[in-house]
């Protein structure tokens, strides 16, 4: 049994078959369960190691992060790094992360929801070759997109707007949350939907009162990806912001080899700082994460 | 769980006319999404075709000529060129095969321990590269990965082991890079992967193991071709990221040493961008969307057909 | 379990929540500033000048309440003490200064962007002295000369800027920009290190070579640390490097051009024997440079130098500034400073580079910017910028004893300030797109991919098409 997305209605969960096998030989499964969990959380390390590496560094002084031997904890925790990344201009980058990854969230849900829900129930011809063609535009290299789109934007004058960069992501996004959403469209049952309709539900409120309720697991995990895939954004940003509708990405850019002096602290610092609300959304997402993200691909 | 294509099976068993599924009430649900994206897709592309065929220069003021199809021709008999896709192509079919077999023996530990206490935070730990920012991997991948006072050549010496110059020897450099973005992005493949295996149901197993399939032949006889489907999402998701690698490259190795590292995304950036040769680089990017958009719909036709 | 999950998320937003407060707690704001009258007012070099800048700063007072400047430029070093600088300009003022720094490499693309666009959302513009045909031809950076001439001559002291970064800010007889932050290289060495090994510090091309080797025979450290990344670093230090190789390269480009007239003849030169030789050199290096050699650009040049890694580098200015400060060096004390050296024969020709402001012709705020650059790059604000972090762009500030005591380095660049070049980096529109190709055939061959005739011959002739096809006379 995969990830439940979808809250089931009048049907058996089908719990795995516990029980019996454990009675058996339980002490030697004991020890081969151990030495198992014991692999899966060495397994597990590599992911993390260079995590905490990061948030050591984001507390050393420039000298601290150029020495070999490395020092490992920094004792002098120094917060000067923290410090010089809470200026009023690094914030407002900060903010135009905000503003861009609320937008898209908001708009995804507007054009994502409904289309998705269209997708799956209401009889579009050629419904199959349109989710081919939505999910492909995902598919696509943001850099390679980004040179056609600049020169859209450009003929418009909306480059170096928010809007250009949000409309990009909304792109990228919607087309990934559209072709989940309508899988899990499919997986309410028809009959609830059809007694609804009975009870004089419109489609639009059968979608608001009865699908999206009974799908919002499904549907509360994709936005969470939705969050991280645009907090994330960078090849759109990095070409189409402006002079003062930088993100927090483009930020992070300038801490590149052709800059003169990199101080590695106050990099770290600034990753440590940006990549917080995403670790918070992968806690609040654990339960659907740890269950395994099969995307309706499962059968 | 269910398919991908369910729409059609649900919808052979409808009756075909129903009062509000009206072309009206399709359009109100169904096109604000399709005119919003058919604008992003189709307008820009147009836009570039046209620069493709010209010698324009983003900020120049120099008069613009139309050069037919000089800029193609230019891309497919460029060595240089010819090498980046090359390079590119040789990050996706190392990087690829790599996460999907890595991931998938990954995925089987944690299967083998998904009723243990604590293995659920132990997989979102796990997971947590896949959430971070390309930026932030590549900045603290090109830190750690510093032959000069980065920590893993340190630890490797301290070690007794040679620590090679990650990302600064021409040789090697290429392997960094793939490194960097496996590390990333092997917890995604092995998470899929994972609900493919919770998918198989015990019976189902249990009866191969009846037949008296082997372990090893049981992968093959029945774990891949009941999870074709999600071994052909991981080809296409992991495909994508291989493909579009940028900021990794950006901020470790700017494309060197000597181009050993330039791949296309990188290229393309460097091309539009920084020597602002918009005409050749719509042409890179218009080629690389024809590939790319050719390799995905045989991928998706191929893994997601009906049996 | 549900309770267990709703504890769970409770402690993870909570954590969250205090690691947040406790980083906006250290965010500590404001610079101080000396006088609030007239900051910086101290500084100035002439008693006309104080009055002149005492005068100006009164009425600059309060003047641009409520409005907002925007600046786009680079993040080197010296971004904490401009900062420093805009701050006090804020507080004087009462506008407020958004100044986006970036990488280099971002930075021009950035800017020529910003120009494609004719967007207003930037009003002073930096640009390094090589992007200036680039931006002239874009027609985004307005011509200053009309401000200049109407400008209180007392106050700006034009003059006194240095003449190469004069010379530099021009095109085609048109001025661009205002000088605030001008680079030269030096050659810069570590006293103990150089003690160590029993070499004496280098005069010339060869004595450098061979110091370079004998240090790190002798003490196992790297004797130097070159620019050797592909692109623009190893394509600019090929510049740096080659008129004191006693090369040019281009069949124009060199100081001893009659008229000026750098560009008239761009033949590539990439292939003549002192260019080979420049190229060489930065291969025969690496054996002493430090780890990861094929890597090293202009951060890492300084880090190997600045934790004792590296005996002898030849930074930029800003990196020598860093260098005292024992926050960002280990080696304060332990390093000394002299001018580059040159192939025997051949006369000084130091590298230079760096900063300018011009103002963006679509901005709607110039008479603002005119102030912040008049302001900025006035000498009392000039000198209280050198003392922060920053640079001299004027004489009078290199002269200042008070800073000389300070930074016994000026010193030495007020030597070599003359005998720099302003055309060393050619400024032509094609100036970036020519230092990345280069760098881009000598990093392949650094790198081993080809040999050194291919890559200098590929360099002639990739370039040299390129600027043909730009309307160029090549050979």
């Amino acid at each position: 049994m995969a990830v439940t997305f979808v809250e089931e209605v009048g049907r058996s969960s089908g719990k795995h078959p516990r029980g019996g096998r454990r009675l058996r030989a339980r002490g030697r499964r004991r020890l081969s369960d151990a030495m198992f969990w014991l692999l899966a959380a060495l397994l597990a390390l590599p992911s993390v190691l260079p995590l905490l590496w990061l948030l050591s560094t984001a507390f050393k002084n420039y000298i601290e992060t150029q020495v070999v031997p490395p020092v490992v904890v920094p004792f002098s925790l120094d917060l000067e790094n923290f410090s010089s990344i809470f200026t009023p201009q690094i914030m407002g980058y900060f903010t135009n992360s905000v503003i861009v990854t609320a937008c898209v969230l908001v708009l995804v849900l507007v054009l994502a929801l409904p289309a998705a829900y269209g997708l799956a129930r209401l009889n579009v011809r050629k419904a199959k070759d349109l989710q081919f063609w939505i999910i492909s535009l995902r598919m696509l290299p943001p850099m390679a997109v980004v040179v056609p789109v600049y020169m859209m934007f450009s003929f418009i004058g909306l480059n170096g707007s928010l809007v250009s960069i949000i409309c990009m992501s909304t792109m990228m996004n919607a087309s990934f949350a559209t072709w989940l959403f309508s899988t899990f469209f499919e997986q309410v049952p028809e009959e609830t939907e059809e007694a609804a309709q009975l009870d004089g539900l419109g489609r639009f409120q059968t979608l608001v009162r009865i699908s999206i309720p009974l799908a919002r697991t499904g549907i509360l995990t994709v936005m969470g990806f939705v969050f991280v895939f645009a907090w994330n954004e960078l090849p759109f940003a990095l070409v189409l912001s402006g002079q003062l509708t930088q993100t927090f990405t483009v930020f992070l850019s300038t801490f590149t080899s052709t800059n003169a002096l990199i101080n590695y602290g106050q990099m770290a610092a600034a990753c440590v700082l940006y990549i917080t609300p995403v670790i918070v959304v992968t806690a609040l997402m654990q339960r659907q994460l740890a269950a395994g993200l099969s995307f309706g691909a499962v059968k | 769980m269910t398919t991908l294509t369910t729409p059609d099976r649900i919808r052979a068993q409808r009756t075909p006319h129903r009062p509000d599924s009206t072309r009206a009430a399709r359009r109100a649900f169904v096109a604000p999404l399709i005119v919003f994206l058919a604008l992003m897709s189709a307008v820009p592309t147009i836009f570039s075709l046209v620069t493709s065929l010209t010698d324009y220069k983003v900020g120049a003021d120099t008069p613009v000529h139309f050069v037919g199809l000089a800029n193609y021709v230019r891309v497919v008999t460029s060595p240089e060129m010819l090498a980046t896709y090359g390079r590119t192509f040789l990050v996706v079919v190392i990087a690829l095969p790599f996460e999907l077999i890595v991931g998938y023996l990954i995925a089987k530990v944690f299967h083998r321990v998904h009723e243990l206490r604590g293995s659920s935070l132990i997989r979102t730990v796990y997971l947590l590269p896949v959430m971070l920012p390309e930026i932030v991997v590549g900045l603290l991948f090109g830190y750690i990965m510093n032959t000069r006072v980065g920590v893993l050549g340190f630890l490797l010496s301290a070690a007794g082991l040679p620590a090679p110059d990650w990302l600064g020897d021409p040789r090697i450099a290429i392997f960094s890079i793939m490194m960097i973005v496996v590390w990333q992005w092997t917890p995604l493949a092995t998470v899929i992967l994972y609900g493919g295996l919770l998918g198989i149901p015990g019976e189902v197993r249990e009866a191969a193991a009846l037949d008296g399939a082997g372990r090893i032949r049981s992968v093959f006889s029945l774990e891949v071709p009941m999870m074709r489907k999600v071994i052909g999402l991981i080809a296409l998701l992991a495909g994508v990221q291989l493909i579009g690698t940028f900021a990794t490259v950006l901020v470790t190795t700017q494309g060197g040493p000597g181009t050993t590292t330039t791949v296309l995304s990188y290229e393309i950036y460097r091309q539009a961008f920084v020597f602002f040769n918009t005409g050749y680089g719509s042409a890179i990017a218009i080629i690389t969307l024809v590939i790319v958009i050719l390799l995905s719909q045989l991928l998706v036709r191929f893994a997601f057909k009906e049996d | 379990m549900a309770q267990k999950r709703r504890i769970r998320r409770i402690v993870a937003a909570a954590s969250a929540a205090v690691l947040m407060a406790g980083l906006s707690a250290c965010s500590s704001g404001g610079s101080g500033t000396g006088s609030d009258k007239a900051p910086y007012a101290q500084w100035a070099p002439t008693a006309k000048n104080k009055a002149a800048f005492e005068s100006f700063s009164e009425k600059l007072k309060g003047k641009y309440e409520g409005k907002t400047l925007n600046i786009v430029g680079i993040k080197d070093p010296w971004y904490a003490a401009a900062l420093d600088m805009i701050g006090s300009f804020e507080k004087l003022t009462g506008a407020k200064v958004t100044y986006n720094g970036y990488s280099y490499n971002d930075g021009y693309s950035k800017e020529v962007l910003l120009g494609q666009q004719k967007s207003s959302q930037a009003d002073v513009i930096m640009y390094d002295m090589p992007w200036i045909g680039k931006f002239a031809q874009t027609g985004f950076v307005e011509p200053l000369d009309d401000r200049l001439k109407k400008a209180d001559k007392d106050l700006l002291m034009y003059d006194d800027f240095y003449k190469v970064m004069r010379a530099g800010a021009q095109w085609k007889g048109k001025t661009l920009g205002v000088p605030f932050a001008p680079y030269f290289t030096m050659n810069v060495y570590n006293t103990e290190l150089l003690g160590k090994a029993g070499v004496k510090p280098p005069k010339t091309m060869s004595e450098f070579e061979s110091a370079c080797h004998a240090i790190k025979e002798k003490t196992g450290v790297a004797g130097t640390a070159l620019n050797n990344q592909s692109g623009t670093p190893v394509g600019q230090a090929y510049f740096e490097y080659i008129y004191n190789m006693g090369g040019k390269p281009f069949a124009s480009e060199s100081p001893d051009q009659p008229g000026g007239d750098y560009y008239s003849d761009m033949t590539p030169q990439f292939s003549s024997p002192q260019s080979k030789a420049t190229i060489k050199m930065f291969k025969d290096l690496l054996d002493c440079e430090p780890k990861g050699a094929l890597n090293i650009d202009w951060n890492s040049r300084y880090s190997a130098f600045a934790t004792g890694q590296a005996a002898m580098i030849q930074p930029w200015n800003y990196d020598i500034a860093s260098l005292g400060s024992s926050s960002k060096s280990a080696v304060a004390g332990k390093y000394a400073v002299q001018p580059d050296p040159t192939a025997s024969g051949v006369a000084l020709n130091t590298p230079v580079g760096g900063w300018e402001m011009g103002i963006n012709k679509y901005s709607g705020k110039k008479s603002l910017a005119w102030d912040f650059i008049q302001w900025f790059s006035s000498p009392a604000v000039n000198a209280a910028f050198m003392d922060d972090g920053g640079f001299a762009a004027r004489y009078s500030v290199q002269d200042n004893t008070t800073l000389q005591k300070k930074y016994p380095w000026l010193k030495v660049q007020a030597k070599v300030v003359d005998t720099a070049f302003p055309a060393f980096r050619p400024q032509v529109p094609e100036a970036f797109d020519i230092m990345s190709q280069l760098g881009d055939q000598i990093g392949a061959y650094l790198a081993g991919q080809k040999t050194l005739d291919q890559a200098t011959s590929d360099a002639d002739s990739q370039i040299g098409s390129m600027l043909k096809s730009a309307g160029y006379t090549v050979h």
